[in-house]
């Protein structure tokens, strides 16, 4: 008797233990009731990679990985019984996302873009499968320019790094504004996801990175003594013409204290760099001045 | 065990597997592929400069080009996605990625940019070994008929060597990079990713450099005329060879529980320069020249050096402090190696040292710099919300630019485009910096409404340079962000930083620089003030306006030579408005405007020995530089699932102004290289506008037709004076008895039209 009802408790348990687990799923609806009334929303998730998520965590649940258990939601219909990460403040949106999105999002907190309550989802669109990385807009340019409204003119002037190609049906260039900014936050000044705006032209411009003999010391401080790498109306993206750059240090000669006529070889084609053809450093035993 | 038992068991079982294989069970996908693939047939016609219509593209005249191709597929945990873009021509990009989600994925990827110049004119013919040469006849004739370096050149001299230019190589400078990488990445378990890549990236063609040499009539600085002490300059352009390879390996670690994270990383490159220098001859000349300043009839020039570099990083943060904190540290150090050996004194054979000796035999003090940079990069941040609706970030950064290159003592060198020797002791500078900064920000928010962030920070930079100051610079900020309604977000900020030099530095610029009191302005005693300002509207639905502006102003010590002040205004709208689901209308406007004032003197030629300290050689020059962009875009179906139409056309008219002028002129002392001139403003203009119409003959089948409209002007005194020779042009300030040799290979004006026929298609 006693062996029949220890084998009873033992399945009571074993049922209210399996039940219990049930009990604890029971807050979640899945993904098939929220297609009932959200159709077009769950299938754009379905046809992304978020419908992949359970093979990074097992205890993805589908939309319900970010707005929550939704059972309630399905009784009720009420908005206010699911989270909607577009209506959530920009914190508690991120959240939602960086819960998964961890290993890109290591210096969100305190960044730039979340100081000022730009959210994920001021950029993406989960649902949207329409554009590159989920963006809500065409690229990541537009993305950029829809708030830096200014930086758009950067890549029309005379110089300027390849951003846009218009030839091209979707108007890229061989550049974005993420090869050299992360709006995800990063350890640097100015979103360069880089230690340094140095360390970040080197990865392209290998070639001024080294030690040289001979060093222009403002050169190994910051390219953009010289240079704007946003573009600019003067050749070489250069702050300013040649001599007048020069001259707004370089004083110390006579030929670099000329005032300078257009004809001028101190001011015509490449004015200093004329002679000074190693502006960057030189690693040449007669380099002194800049010109081996 | 009796039968009841049994069926217990067993009852007991089937409801415990049945119960635990549905909430584990997962049907079994088919692969889904999808993908889409356009191909276009194309025409390109330029007037003018068609390098500069490609400058960074290639194939807009192909006939034919696969401008598009995408494939994905997926099933179950397994994918694999491929993309290729303008395949076939020098800017085509391929990207491949394999892999399970969650376990590993392996990405392979080839890229190429092309970079077109316009073509040059180049006396010299490429030989072995990167060596550009003339052939000795030619040196003959133009060094009998062309002028001693010495004397002014006559027309008829000038003329020989023009019409010799006029039959001279004609230079295709175009340089192509091309990058292939791989990389694995691995999750052995959960939470943990191991990864792996190499890269390799090649730059290869030709550019253009400019190298020159003067001569000076007369040593020291008395009693002469004209500017420079008859500093006849001699020049010339020469295509350089480009062939570097960087090869880079990473190997990295992340690993991440709860409220923590680790990511550490290795990086390798190896930076090989197969064209270490460039050789050439000068056409000018063909007899060697010893102690005759002004040129050498062979020269080399050094191009960037090899070099090794090391990177270790690790990056770790936790979360969940007291306070709802987080705290994130990264530590990265960066060991930079070069040993490239140095190149003799000189390629020129007549040049001899102090003692007679062959200036290109003689032995070097050293074989090499020893180059060693070691970067060490801090970055600390906590972040907390100590209070409600409260929160603070703590930062400190340091960036340590050590150099322990060597410090070699020479004791001469080769000057002035490899003609003399300069006896002298000194020593090779090793730039050293340290830059710190510490910051601390603060937001509160009022309510849902308002927000207002206060900053304050500080940041330091130490150099070791005896020359370079040490810097202070404390800044202070504020921003108050408003969402005025749900359609309405206003944003105002206001930053004021203050830049200070040690007093050391001002001891030392009085020794080195007193006499010309200039200051560097990258360094210089500085007060900087930026507002910036956002709205962001969205009155309606189907409307979006964004307006924003930036401006900074920059204060100098007008007391001393060099920037004065600086100011830049940038701002721009934006315009988004959707009028209806099938008709999208978007614009923009912005304009950049930057304005400064420096101040210079002149040496003078004729008072006091060429001193420094005569006020009437004094001029002032204010720089202009304005940039107004415009442009549209209107997309548009015009039949439903059918017909797509999108125009877009961008505008920008850039101009920079120079005004330069006396501020204390006397005639008669004021020197000629003193004296203010005009210099016409430098304008560019592009406009591009781009019409496309796509028409769905199903789903999945697509063709279009898309025109592109491109037009470049470009007025710019420095590049339009220049020619392939430019010889002494009459009473032009510094340059008396003066000659250069250009390439002329600057971009100029285009006007191009561009037609592609497309069919796209959609495959799911």
């Amino acid at each position: 008797m006693v062996k029949k009802y220890l084998q009873c408790l033992i399945a009571v348990i074993v049922l209210l233990l399996a039940t219990q687990s049930m009990a604890e799923d029971s807050e979640y609806a899945g993904d098939k009731k929220c297609r009932r009334c959200h159709k077009d929303a769950v299938t754009d998730i379905q046809t992304n990679i978020h419908s992949k998520a359970s093979y990074w965590d097992a205890q993805a649940r589908g939309c319900e990985s970010c707005h929550g258990p939704g059972k309630k939601h399905t009784e009720t219909k009420l908005a206010e019984d699911i989270l909607n990460p577009a209506r959530l403040d920009s914190e508690q949106a991120s959240a939602q996302c960086v819960s998964c999105h961890d290993k890109g999002t290591r210096h969100w907190a305190g960044s730039p873009h979340d100081a000022m309550d730009v959210s994920c989802v001021s950029c993406h669109s989960v649902h949207n499968n329409d554009h590159d990385k989920m963006l809500s807009k065409s690229s990541v340019d537009e993305t950029c320019f829809g708030c830096h409204a200014e930086q758009r003119a950067f890549t029309l002037k005379r110089s300027s790094h390849p951003l846009h190609d218009m030839s091209r049906a979707d108007g890229e260039g061989k550049m974005s504004c993420t090869d050299c900014h992360n709006p995800h936050g990063t350890q640097a000044e100015a979103l360069i996801s880089a230690n340094s705006v140095n360390d970040k032209c080197y990865e392209c411009h290998q070639e001024f990175k080294a030690p040289v003999l001979w060093e222009h010391s403002a050169v190994k401080e910051s390219c953009l003594n010289c240079h704007n790498p946003h573009g600019s109306n003067h050749e070489m993206m250069l702050v300013a013409k040649e001599p007048r750059l020069c001259q707004q240090c370089h004083e110390q000669g006579r030929h670099q204290t000329i005032a300078g006529e257009e004809n001028s070889f101190f001011v015509t084609n490449r004015g200093c760099s004329n002679c000074h053809a190693q502006i960057h450093g030189s690693n040449h035993p007669g380099g002194v001045k800049l010109k081996r | 065990m009796n039968k009841g038992n049994l069926l217990t068991l067993g009852a007991v079982s089937l409801c415990s597997c049945a119960l635990l294989a549905a909430q584990g069970l997962r049907a079994e996908e088919e692969m889904v592929v999808t993908g889409d693939v356009r191909v276009a047939v194309q025409n390109l016609d330029v007037d003018g400069d068609a390098a500069g219509v490609e400058k960074y593209r290639d194939g807009l005249d192909d006939s034919a080009a696969v401008e598009q191709f995408d494939l994905w597929g997926s099933k179950d945990a397994f994918y694999f996605s491929l993309e290729g873009r303008d395949l076939g021509q020098k800017d085509q990009s391929l990207f491949g990625e394999v892999g399970k989600y969650g376990q590993y994925k392996l990405k392979a990827s080839w890229d190429e940019v092309p970079r077109n110049y316009a073509d040059g004119t180049y006396a010299g013919t490429l030989t072995s070994g990167g060596y550009w040469a003339v052939p000795n006849v030619v040196q003959g004739i133009l060094e009998q008929n062309f002028t001693p370096l010495d004397q002014q050149p006559s027309a008829a001299n000038q003329r020989v060597l023009q019409n010799f230019l006029l039959t001279a190589n004609k230079i295709n400078l175009e340089q192509q990079r091309e990058t292939g990488a791989i990389e694995l990445m691995f999750t052995p378990v959960q939470n943990m990713d191991i990864s792996a890549g190499y890269a390799r990236q090649t730059k290869e063609g030709m550019r253009a450099f400019s190298t020159g040499s003067y001569r000076r009539d007369k040593l020291g600085a008395e009693n002469f005329g004209g500017v420079g002490e008859n500093f006849r300059l001699y020049g010339q352009e020469v295509p350089g060879l480009i062939d570097n390879e960087t090869q880079t390996f990473d190997l990295g670690l992340d690993y991440s529980r709860d409220n923590w994270f680790m990511d550490f990383s290795y990086r390798y490159v190896d930076f090989a320069n197969n064209q270490g220098s460039v050789t050439w001859d000068n056409p000018l000349l063909l007899i060697g020249q010893d102690n005759e300043q002004g040129g050498s009839p062979i020269n080399r020039l050094d191009q960037a050096p090899d070099y090794e570099s090391d990177t270790f990083s690790f990056t770790g943060g936790i979360a969940g402090l007291p306070l709802r904190s987080r705290f994130t540290a990264t530590f990265s150090r960066d060991q930079i190696t070069q040993d490239d050996d140095f190149l003799a004194y000189t390629v020129n054979p007549a040049v001899l040292d102090a003692d007679g000796n062959i200036a290109a035999t003689r032995p070097l003090p050293a074989s090499n710099l020893d180059g060693d940079v070691e970067t060490t990069f801090v970055n600390l941040v906590l972040n907390s919300s100590p209070l409600p609706r409260t929160t603070v970030n703590l930062r400190y950064k340091s960036y340590d630019y050590a150099n322990d290159s060597k410090r070699i003592d020479w004791d001469g060198w080769v000057r002035i485009a490899e003609t003399d020797w300069k006896e002298a002791d000194y020593v090779n500078r090793v730039p050293e910096y340290e830059k710190t900064t510490l910051a601390l920000d603060g937001t509160y928010r009022f309510g849902r409404k308002v927000k207002l962030k206060a900053e304050i920070s500080q940041e330091e930079i130490d150099r070791n340079d005896h020359r370079a100051a040490d810097n202070t610079e404390d800044s202070y900020g504020a921003t108050i962000q408003i969402s005025a309604a749900d359609w309405a977000l206003l944003r105002f900020g206001y930053r004021f930083a203050d830049r200070t030099i040690d007093g050391e530095y001002i001891a030392e610029i009085e020794q080195s620089h007193g006499w010309e009191e200039t200051h560097m302005f990258d360094m210089a005693e500085r007060e900087r003030q930026t507002l910036d300002a956002y709205v962001g509207l969205d009155p309606m639905d189907n409307l979006s306006v964004g307006f924003n502006l930036t401006y900074i102003e920059d204060e100098y010590n007008d007391k001393v030579y060099g920037l004065h002040d600086a100011e830049s205004l940038l701002m721009g709208i934006d315009l988004n408005y959707w009028l209806s689901d099938s008709l999208q209308f978007s614009a923009y406007y912005s304009r950049e405007d930057r304005d400064s004032t420096q101040l210079n003197r002149t040496k003078s030629d004729n008072t006091g020995n060429g001193a420094f300290e005569v006020p009437e050689n004094d001029w002032a020059t204010d720089l202009g530089d304005t940039t107004d962009a415009l442009g549209f875009a209107l997309d548009a179906t015009l039949i439903p699932d059918k017909l797509t139409m999108a125009l877009s056309l961008n505008y920008s008219m850039g101009e920079a102004t120079f005004d330069t002028r006396n501020t204390d002129y006397v005639a008669g002392i004021t020197t000629t290289s003193a004296t203010a001139y005009p210099w016409s403003d430098v304008e560019s203009e592009m406009t591009e506008f781009k019409a496309e119409f796509d028409y769905y003959w199903t789903d999945q089948l697509s063709t279009g037709f898309r025109y592109y409209y491109t037009k470049f002007d470009l007025d710019d005194f420095a590049v339009d004076n220049v020619s392939t020779y430019n010889g002494n042009p009459v009473g032009a300030q510094g340059n008396a008895s003066s000659h250069f040799i250009f390439m002329d290979a600057n971009h100029n004006d285009y006007d191009a039209h561009f037609v592609a026929l497309t069919l796209a298609y959609a495959f799911n």
